[in-house]
């Protein structure tokens, strides 16, 4: 071993002189000298190399540089270590390696101290050699010496670094004299804490078995030891593998300690879960057991109870499923179907039943392919399952389902139903009997061919929004009966559920309805045809006590003027208006005490004595058991008509009285005609008898007589006639001139001579009015005077006294004649009426007169004394302004009034 | 024959100049008095009845149309006229009326036997006449 090389500081204490000689000696009797027999000859051999100091000198900075230059190895005892690890002024570090000489009591002292790393120990006593490998270490460790022993070195790394836990320990004091790393990490221990601790203090409830494995280990064996270690709050699992190991001609004991907690646990639970497997398979009701492909079983499991097959697996295991009591062609199924889940590499169920004890038990069976650890199928596990409960559920469901599909069918409404996807799946009986076609032939049919055109749209749109929002819908729609009309129904759907909840469809009904909506718009069109109405309607309701309304048309607000909204609940008798008469009322009330029907006319007084007439009818409502709770009214204005009817009534009694007087005028005019034609006819016959004796002469002049009579006759009429034809025309009257005229027309009068007239005329205000109608008056009069005067007396006279003033004209004749009896005095006006049979006129002309003068709006009166005389006063207004020129417009049209 | 007494009513000079004319040319009667009105005819009755029996006339011939009194209001008075007159007088209506109205308002009375239309006729006088012989 070469160890030229080798520089050394040595350091040692200083008592008195001390010469290089006798260094050694120094050293030696200072320590202990019988165990450094071999340092002594080192540092003998090696003075020239080693420089001796004393531990102030270390202290120095100049010594250190030294020292790190050299890259020598301090080597010191423990004395001086200590005195110096305890200078906190001196850092060992620095230094680049530094050897303790230690006996075995001082590397005690030592242990649990955290100490430099660049420091090593050498056990006392040492000899020559190992100093100096020592030293080549600590040199090497320092970095300064290239030279290694690599193999230890590589050993005592792996002894230091490997991930097992190792340790060796005295073999005689069973105490730690070496750990590694794992060591410190399992258990949590600083090595020094480890090192000469027994294991005893790892595990102190097993001191007495670790005490005596290890001594059995340290007679030749080996041993494993399982121990539990407590390492803060958890418990580790260590298992402990013990030899004996010699090194250098001396035993130790190794030891390797690895941590099994993991391992434990992962067996734990295997064993775990293989006995929950095992007991879930036996604690389900189903059957589980595994086949291989040719049928043969190999494991059975039975649920505790079952029914099925209750062996234990002895009788199955091993056995092929053929020769286990199966049914025939149930094993065969189980074959076949093994091949094919084999083949296909997926699952399939089998239903079968087997019988026992006289009832049938069902079974299906799940049959899957089993694989081994390559994924290949070896077999089949089959999972069976008892499913006779269930089989029986379902016979019962499908029977209850019959039963209700059979109720669906006979039900009496037409019921349909359909699915998710909104198409028809169903019809009842009744749905089809109204469309009169079969179950297929309907499902084929969509809703627009059974649907009115014109509510197929509507009928889909809400459909589909009932489908959207899973809510009821209801519709009324036409649907195709079989005999090709459309029948209104009222169609309601409303979603349905499955058994499982899910939501399956719609289901609905339709009712035919073509009656009600037949009625409802026959009732619509009653009710239509009442408002437009134009006679007031009223139904009123019968409460014994009281008649409220309860309906009433618009013309009924029309005629009474009460708004339609106050008219229901009021009496009826307040809504036909008017305060009724005391008698029409109580005549109303009889009617409908009586339930009697009642017409009658309403007369209506309004606040501004506006009459107004209204006519009711009024008959009670018979309902259809005859029974009478309603009244039904119609109220009419007919104020209109009334007054229509009154003015025909006036009219009609006008008319009348025209009439007489006509057949009066006819039968009277016609005699008077007649008569003296007549005179006439018998004067031609006496002619004619006789022959001409010489009065022929006579009779011709009667003839003439009578003839101008009836040409009297026919003026007077005609006078009559214009008077009640002709409009008046007014003009102004020259009565002066008028009079004068008159009384010279009747000059032909046998007897005129002898009147003396007297005529008096104050026209100072001119007077209008119609110039042919009081000419009639004059010459009527004066006719009158003349044929009617008294000319036994001396002086007959006539006296005519005219006065006009803007308001009339008063006229006076009056004359000394016959008068006129009392008696005759109210009919002498009549037409045709003569008093006496002096009276050779028509008895047309005073009757003319009154007519002229009623038409001149004017007055007539009579005076008379019967043999005295007679004064006729008149009186006629006169009538200025627009008149006149009224007058003067028309003049020229009237030019022929003559 | 000769001895058959007629009196007329009426109030036209004309028809009773005429009237006498026709009746004494019938040769039924000469004796002929004429009355220009029903008061004036029923006065002269009268007075018959009470002084004169003997010439109460077989015959009157009675007009309808008369001012005041008219034919119809002297059969009300005449009924009324002693059971002698109405025993002996035969009364007939001598109208210008074609009214049939007329005729039968005069033919319903009891004492009106015949119902003549003007003019009076030889021929119409002596039917009237031989139904009164008869």
């Amino acid at each position: 071993m070469p160890v030229s090389n080798i520089n050394a500081i040595h350091i040692y204490q200083t008592k008195g002189m001390v010469s290089t000689d006798n260094l050694m000696f120094q050293l030696v009797t200072f320590t202990n000298v019988s165990i450094c027999e071999g340092a002594k000859s080192f540092l003998h051999d090696y003075k020239d190399r080693v420089k001796t100091i004393e531990p102030d000198q270390l202290k120095q900075r100049s010594m250190q540089e030294e020292i790190v230059e050299h890259g020598a190895p301090v080597l010191m005892d423990y004395c001086i270590f200590s005195l110096l690890w305890q200078d906190d002024t001196f850092r060992f570090e620095d230094l680049p390696a530094v050897v303790l000489f230690l006996t075995e009591e001082e590397i005690e002292y030592l242990q649990g101290q955290k100490l430099p790393d660049n420091l090593s120990f050498i056990h006392l006593p040492i000899g020559k050699a190992a100093l100096e490998l020592s030293l080549y270490h600590s040199l090497n460790k320092a970095g300064s010496l290239k030279k290694s022993n690599l193999e230890e070195e590589r050993y005592r790394s792996l002894f230091y670094k490997s991930s097992q836990a190792m340790m060796l320990l005295d073999p005689k004091s069973h105490k730690i004299v070496e750990v590694n790393k794992s060591t410190e990490e399992l258990f949590d221990l600083p090595t020094s804490k480890l090192i000469n601790a027994g294991l005893e203090t790892l595990h102190p409830d097993k001191t007495e078995s670790i005490n005596q494995e290890l001594t059995r280990v340290t007679k030749g064996n080996h041993s494993f030891l399982n121990l539990k270690y407590q390492r803060g709050e958890d418990v580790r699992d260590l298992e402990y593998f013990v030899s004996i190991v010699k090194v250098e001609q001396r035993k130790w004991l190794y030891i390797n300690v690895q941590d099994i907690t993991e391992r434990e646990k992962a067996d734990q639970m295997f064993y775990q879960q293989h006995e929950m497997l095992r007991s879930t398979l036996e604690s389900i009701d189903d059957l589980f057991f595994t086949l291989n492909k040719d049928g043969d079983f190999i494991d059975y499991y039975q649920p505790s109870g079952s029914s099925h097959l209750a062996l234990s697996s002895d009788v199955f295991v091993g056995k092929n499923i053929y020769d286990v009591g199966f049914p025939l062609d149930v094993a065969k199924k189980y074959i076949q179907t093994i091949e094919q889940v084999i083949d296909e590499d997926k699952s399939e169920q089998i239903d079968y039943y087997l019988e026992a004890f006289g009832s049938r038990l069902w079974y299906s069976a799940k049959i899957s392919p089993r694989k081994n650890a390559f994924g290949v199928a070896e077999g089949v596990t089959v999972l069976c399952r008892d499913i006779t409960r269930q089989k029986r559920t379902e016979e019962t469901l499908k029977r209850a389902r019959d039963f209700y599909l059979t109720l669906l069918a006979d039900f009496p409404s037409m019921i349909w139903k359909t699915n998710t996807s909104k198409r028809a799946d169903y019809f009842n009986k009744t749905w089809l009997d109204f469309t009169g076609n079969k179950l297929e032939e309907e499902l084929k049919t969509d809703w627009v061919e059974k649907l009115h055109i014109a509510d197929v749209s509507n009928f889909l749109a809400t459909l589909l929004n009932a489908y959207l929002k899973k809510e009821p819908f209801q519709i009324e729609h036409r649907l195709k009966h079989k005999s090709g009309e459309y029948r209104w129904v009222i169609n309601a759907g409303r979603p349905f559920y499955n058994l499982e909840g899910q939501f399956a469809g719609f289901i609905g009904s339709c009712y035919d309805i073509t009656e009600r909506r037949q009625a409802e718009e026959l009732l619509n069109l009653q009710k239509s045809a009442m408002e437009s109405a134009l006679e007031g309607i009223i139904i009123i309701e019968d409460d014994d006590e009281r008649y409220p309304v309860t309906y009433a048309n618009k013309e009924l607000t029309n005629i009474t003027g009460i708004s339609g909204d106050e008219i229901p609940g009021m009496d009826f008798l307040d809504v036909i208006g008017c305060p009724l008469s005391p008698e029409t009322r109580s005549s109303i009330i009889y009617a409908l005490k009586n339930k009697k029907s009642f017409k009658g006319e309403i007369e209506c007084h309004n606040g501004k004595q506006q009459k107004s007439w209204r006519l009711l009818y009024m008959a009670p409502v018979q309902d259809e058991k005859s029974s009478v709770n309603h009244f039904v009214a119609v109220l009419s204005d007919i104020t209109e008509a009334k007054e229509v009817e009154n003015a025909l009534r006036d009219n009609n009694r006008q008319l009348k009285k025209t009439n007489e007087e006509l057949d009066r005028f006819v039968y009277s005019t016609s005699h008077e005609l007649r008569s003296p034609l007549m005179s006439v006819l018998g004067l031609l016959n006496l002619m004619e008898s006789e022959p001409d004796n010489g009065d022929r002469s006579n009779y011709l002049q009667m003839i003439r007589d009578t003839i101008s009579r009836l040409d009297k006759i026919i003026h007077d009429i005609i006078d009559y006639s214009r008077n009640s034809r002709m409009d008046v025309i007014y003009e102004n009257i020259d009565f002066e001139g008028f009079i004068q005229k008159s009384i010279t027309n009747h000059a032909y009068f046998d007897q005129f001579e002898k009147v003396i007239f007297e005529v008096d005329v104050k026209n100072g205000v001119p007077f209008f009015s119609d110039k042919k109608r009081i000419e009639i008056i004059f010459n009527n009069f004066i006719s009158n005077c003349l044929r009617f005067h008294n000319y036994e007396q001396i002086e007959p006279y006539v006296r005519i006294k005219v006065k006009t003033s803007p308001v009339n004209v008063l006229i006076t004749i009056s004359d000394n004649g016959t008068g006129i009896h009392e008696k005759h005095i109210h009919k002498i006006y009549e037409m045709f009426y003569r008093g006496t049979e002096k009276s050779t006129g028509s008895g047309i002309g005073l009757y003319i007169v009154k007519e002229i003068i009623d038409k001149l709006k004017g007055n007539i009166q009579i005076q008379s004394d019967p043999g005295k005389g007679t004064t006729f006063i008149i009186d006629i207004p006169n009538y200025p302004g627009n008149e006149l020129r009224l007058f003067s417009l028309n003049s020229v049209e009237d030019q022929n009034y003559l | 024959m000769n001895l058959n007494k007629v009196l007329l009513i009426d109030d036209s000079d004309i028809d009773n100049m005429v009237n006498k004319k026709v009746i004494e040319k019938s040769g039924f009667s000469t004796h002929i008095i004429i009355k220009k009105s029903a008061e004036s005819a029923i006065e002269y009755l009268s007075e018959l009845a009470i002084s004169n029996i003997e010439d109460i006339p077989d015959m009157i011939f009675l007009d309808i149309r008369m001012p005041d009194v008219d034919g119809f209001g002297f059969l009300e008075m005449y009924k009324n006229l002693p059971g002698d007159i109405l025993a002996k007088s035969r009364i007939v209506m001598l109208s210008s009326s074609i009214d049939s109205e007329d005729h039968k308002r005069a033919m319903a009375n009891p004492y009106v036997k015949h119902f003549l239309n003007k003019p009076l006729r030889k021929e119409s006088v002596e039917m009237v006449a031989g139904i009164n012989d008869g």
